[in-house]
This record gives structure tokens, sequence and C-alpha cells, in this order.
């Protein structure tokens, strides 16, 4: 039987992202008005992250919706992202593996796998690093 | 008679050397030569995969948290192929203009180059190969041993099998 996988997606100054719902605790849309700012409703102290910087994209983001997670210390990391484009079931059979090389070059292992949706790749990325979670040997668990 | 023969033999040799002497001069090695800011690199062709035109910068995806000589990754029929930065490993200095067709080589596996363009694909007689006269940078000392002439131009041959035992691959 073939494994499907909840994948959220985002998309960044045209850079097509995902990441795996179950690792997220909450999805706050809409958090209008906050444009390219986070700092209104997300105090800075609170573990809060924008997207964009982490994925090292250049160019203005505008942040509309935050993603909660978890970490080990049952402490909420915040991520500020663009709106949620889609949210898809993925066969885990169309993943596209990180090639070696990158899983070696990549510290800390953020990227860990790729999909083809509508023509355009799209990253599947991991917070597991914020969260203190375990990624076993670099692989993402599925 | 023994001597005889063994004067027939020396000449026979002679004969033969310098019948390998000739066919030596015509053996040659082929390159793909490639303008990476304005500086033009010989790529020899049996590491060469394929070509292809660059439709525009988004064609290649970043990968955070990778040293900046990676560019990113492109996606080619299924392929996942990381994209890497000659100009930085070959610490050429940048000019302003696009990168326009990318160069996919494989040795232990594949990646691609991004270059401003492709000149020519041209086989050099291995006597026309030289040792490099100027090294200007470490970087290229490591990569880069020989030279041939091509147009009134110089063009550095990239040692493939020497980048894919340095630390940018490792």
């Amino acid at each position: 039987m073939i494994k499907e996988i909840d994948v959220l997606l985002l998309d960044i100054n045209n850079k097509h992202i995902g990441c795996k719902l179950d690792e997220v605790e909450k999805v706050i849309s809409d958090i209008s008005g906050i444009s390219g700012n986070t700092d209104v409703i997300l105090p800075r102290n609170k573990g809060v992250y924008r997207l964009g910087d982490l994925l090292k994209i250049q160019g203005m983001v505008t942040y509309s919706s935050v993603l909660l997670l978890e970490n080990e210390l049952k402490k909420p990391v915040i991520i500020a992202i663009p709106a949620i484009t889609d949210i898809v079931k993925l066969k885990t059979s169309k993943i596209l593996a990180v090639p070696e090389y990158l899983r070696k070059k990549q510290d800390p292992f953020f990227v860990w796998g790729f999909f083809m949706n509508k023509n355009d790749i799209t990253m599947l990325i991991t917070f597991a690093y914020l969260t203190n979670a375990k990624v076993k040997d670099g692989y993402h668990e599925l | 008679m023994k001597d005889k023969t063994s004067v027939t033999e020396i000449l026979q040799e002679i004969d033969k050397m310098s019948t390998n002497k000739e066919q030596e001069d015509h053996i040659t090695k082929e390159f793909l030569i490639l303008d990476c800011h304005s500086r033009l690199i010989g790529i020899q062709i049996e590491y060469l995969r394929e070509v292809f035109e660059l439709k525009d910068d988004n064609a290649i995806s970043p990968i955070p948290f990778t040293p900046s000589y990676i560019l990113g990754i492109i996606h080619i029929r299924g392929e996942i192929i990381p994209v890497l930065s000659l100009s930085e490993i070959l610490k050429i200095e940048e000019k302003e203009f696009s990168l326009l067709k990318l160069v996919v080589i494989e040795n232990q596996f594949k990646i691609a180059f991004p270059v401003k363009n492709i000149l020519d694909m041209k086989a050099i007689k291995v006597k026309e190969i030289r040792a490099i006269r100027d090294i200007s940078t470490k970087a290229e000392e490591q990569f880069i041993s020989d030279e041939f002439d091509y147009n009134g131009k110089q063009i550095s041959v990239m040692d493939i099998q020497k980048f894919y035992l340095s630390n940018y691959i490792l």
C-alpha cells in the first residue's frame, strides 16, 4: 500500500515550499495587516522565525499566517509564513530524494526531499532542527 | 647472421618508434570551451553530460544551509542535480551579466555549472596542451594545471578528477 502524507504548500517569491502537516501543531491564518512584520502580535522573545529568513530567500516577503510547532520542552516555536497556498495529499513514492552530496553539505538538515506539483519543483522542508526533534541519520522519517 | 638480425630489429624498432611518434602527434582530446565571467575554461568532453539553456534565474532552487558555492538544485527529467558556482570555486571575478547556460558534468555523480556561453567543442592535439604558465589564484592552482590556445585566446583546462576529489565535493 502506498503511503500518503499531508503537505502544506507555500509560495515565497516564486519558490515552492512544502512541509508535513503533522509537524505543525496549529496554523493561524490571516494575521492581516502585518505585512513583512510579525513583531506586533508575535514578540521576538517567544522564538518567532520568519520562513523567508530561514530559507535565506531574498526580497520582501509578506507574512500573513503563522505555524505553531512544539519543541521537546513543550514550548511553542512560531514560524511566520506567507499565506498557505494549498494542502495536498502526497504519495511518498512521488518524493524525489535529496542527492547524497547535498545531504552531506546541508547543515542543519532542512530540505529533505522534492516533488513536482503542477510542473513546479517543490522543496519539502522540516523544522525538526528548530524543535530539537530527531531526524534519523539525516533522513526524515515518514 | 645474428648481428644482421639484431641490426634489422633495431631498424624495425626505430621505424616503430617513429610511427608511434607520428601517431602520438595526431592524438587529440576533446574539450567543451565555455565562457564563465569572461574567463575561458576547457572541460574534457568525457565528463560532459548535457548543456541546457537557463530560462531564468528562478530555474535554480536555492538550498538553505549549504556553502555559498552551492547555488541550489535543478530538476532535469526527474533527476535532482546540484548546481555549483564555477566562478566562486575558481575565484573568478564576477561580472554583471546573466549566466545563461547550464553545463552538466559527471564523474562520481552529476553536478551543474551555470556559464555565460558555450563557445565551441574542439579536438585539441595533446602536444598542443601545455602546463599553465600563469596561475593567478590558489584556487585555480588546485584545479587548473594545463592550457591551450584557441583563436588566439588561452583556454584553462579544468581538471575534473581533481575537482571531484576536493573539499568542494567530499
